[in-house]
């Protein structure tokens, strides 16, 4: 989808067109699923959180204005702000360490439990990172974001989020060498 | 910050990857790779919100369709009753607004037409002198009502028209009250008439008599008034009613304690 095309359906969605929010739908849902899954860690949150953006949207695109970085970044600042929310509520981002001793819940399907089981490595290897790092790294190669629209999303300056991936990749590449070693 | 914004370059596919770049580019696509998982079905909730987005667009159409009706009304009521509005009235800035962008009838126009629209009655209320005297007493009461709105817009008016204005607006003033003077007359001439054609034996048969005879000399004349103008044929009737109001009023008063009496 183009930008033109994107802003189209945009504004037909936000007037009530059923069938340009379908295409928004199709088009961000796997996004936004795969963002959140790289930051809560578990299949089920991560359908919440990707549903819960749905719900804000449609709460919200009436006061969506195109400025800035544009509607991929105001949807994944909404996605982003879920999952704080949802590590607020759970206590549990503040805590690196949990990360790797996250449980899994085995009643969930076999689809779901080996996404947790990948997800859970993700975490694993995301741990190793800071907090701004493991937001930079999950909305520019889980969520598909551009460097402008990661830092529009998180609100930072472009370059910070420049140097917070160049040093998450670096830290990345070094552990993973380590752990071949 | 160089390598910072040349790692970001290749990642975005405009730049080769060389050099400190080339693995973090590497470890980006594994990245890219591992996230890419299947996304599970969420059919249900795309036709929640697909149907969601119809629903909210359909009330909010109607939310914003509502008021806008309603300030447009207002604006159409604000703006009628305005383009209206005589001096003193709330309104009358409106109007004033209004004149400055051709909205509202300038003070002239107004003047015009509504000295024409005083005439029109004065001339309905001539017209129907002899047949329905009372008729003819009220629309001359409409004119007069009409007459004194009308010198409100006097003030408005350039100097330079404005005396032409005024002498318009008393000329039709005193032509309004001759005829409800003598609308008044005739109506209580015909009175008494009625009265003592009910009651021939009563003492008021004679004067009233004498009253039902002038009237009807008075109603030859206004027939032929009405016939040939507005009343420079009543002058000679009505000279002494119409050339002092009050005076007139008094007759009237005369007449109809001839008649009473």
């Amino acid at each position: 989808m183009d930008n033109a095309q994107l802003r189209q359906e945009v504004r037909r969605a936000a007037r009530g067109d059923e069938e340009s929010a379908a295409l928004l739908f199709d088009h961000y849902h796997p996004r936004l699923y795969r963002y959140a899954l790289a930051r809560v860690g578990s299949s089920q949150d991560a359908e919440d959180v990707a549903a819960e953006t749905f719900a804000r949207v449609l709460r919200d695109l009436d006061r969506f204005r195109w400025r800035g970085a544009g509607f991929d970044a105001w949807l994944f600042r909404i996605a982003h702000n879920l999952v704080m929310d949802h590590f607020r509520r759970s206590g549990r981002e503040s805590l690196d360490e949990d990360m790797d001793t996250q449980e899994l819940d085995l009643r969930t399907p076999e689809g779901a439990f080996l996404q947790d089981e990948l997800a859970r490595e993700v975490q694993d290897m995301l741990s190793h990172l800071t907090h701004d790092q493991r937001d930079v790294i999950a909305l520019r190669f889980a969520g598909g974001l551009d460097t402008h629209e990661t830092a529009a999303a998180l609100g930072k300056k472009v370059n910070a989020v420049r140097q917070l991936q160049f040093r998450a990749l670096e830290t990345l590449r070094k552990r993973m060498a380590h752990d071949v070693v | 910050m160089s390598s910072e914004r040349d790692l970001d370059k290749v990642l975005a596919g405009k730049r080769e990857p060389e050099g400190d770049s080339a693995p973090l580019a590497d470890m980006a696509r594994q990245l890219e790779g591992m996230f890419d998982v299947e996304t599970p079905s969420a059919n249900r909730e795309r036709a929640v919100f697909a149907s969601a987005v119809g629903v909210r667009g359909r009330r909010s159409a109607a939310r914003y369709i509502a008021p806008a009706i309603a300030g447009i009304s207002l604006l159409a009521a604000v703006y009628f009753a305005g383009r209206a509005a005589d001096p003193g009235n709330a309104l009358y800035p409106v109007r004033k607004a209004l004149q400055e962008v051709d909205l509202a009838p300038r003070p002239t126009e107004e003047l015009d037409e509504r000295l024409a629209a005083a005439n029109t009655t004065l001339q309905k209320a001539e017209a129907f002198l002899i047949e329905r005297p009372g008729r003819s007493q009220k629309l001359a009461a409409d004119a007069i009502k009409a007459l004194g709105g009308v010198e409100l817009l006097l003030a408005d008016v350039p100097e330079s028209d404005r005396e032409r204005y005024r002498a318009r607006v008393e000329e039709l003033h005193n032509n309004a009250l001759v005829i409800l003077v003598e609308a008044s007359v005739r109506e209580v001439t015909e009175d008494t008439g009625a009265s003592s054609s009910r009651s021939p034996g009563s003492e008021n048969s004679g004067p009233g008599s004498e009253s039902s005879g002038s009237g009807s000399g008075d109603s030859g004349d206004s027939g032929d008034s009405s016939g040939s103008g507005s009343g420079d044929s009543d002058e000679e009737d009505n000279s002494g009613s119409g050339s002092d109001s009050s005076g007139s009023g008094s007759g009237s008063d005369d007449n109809s304690g001839s008649g009473s009496g």
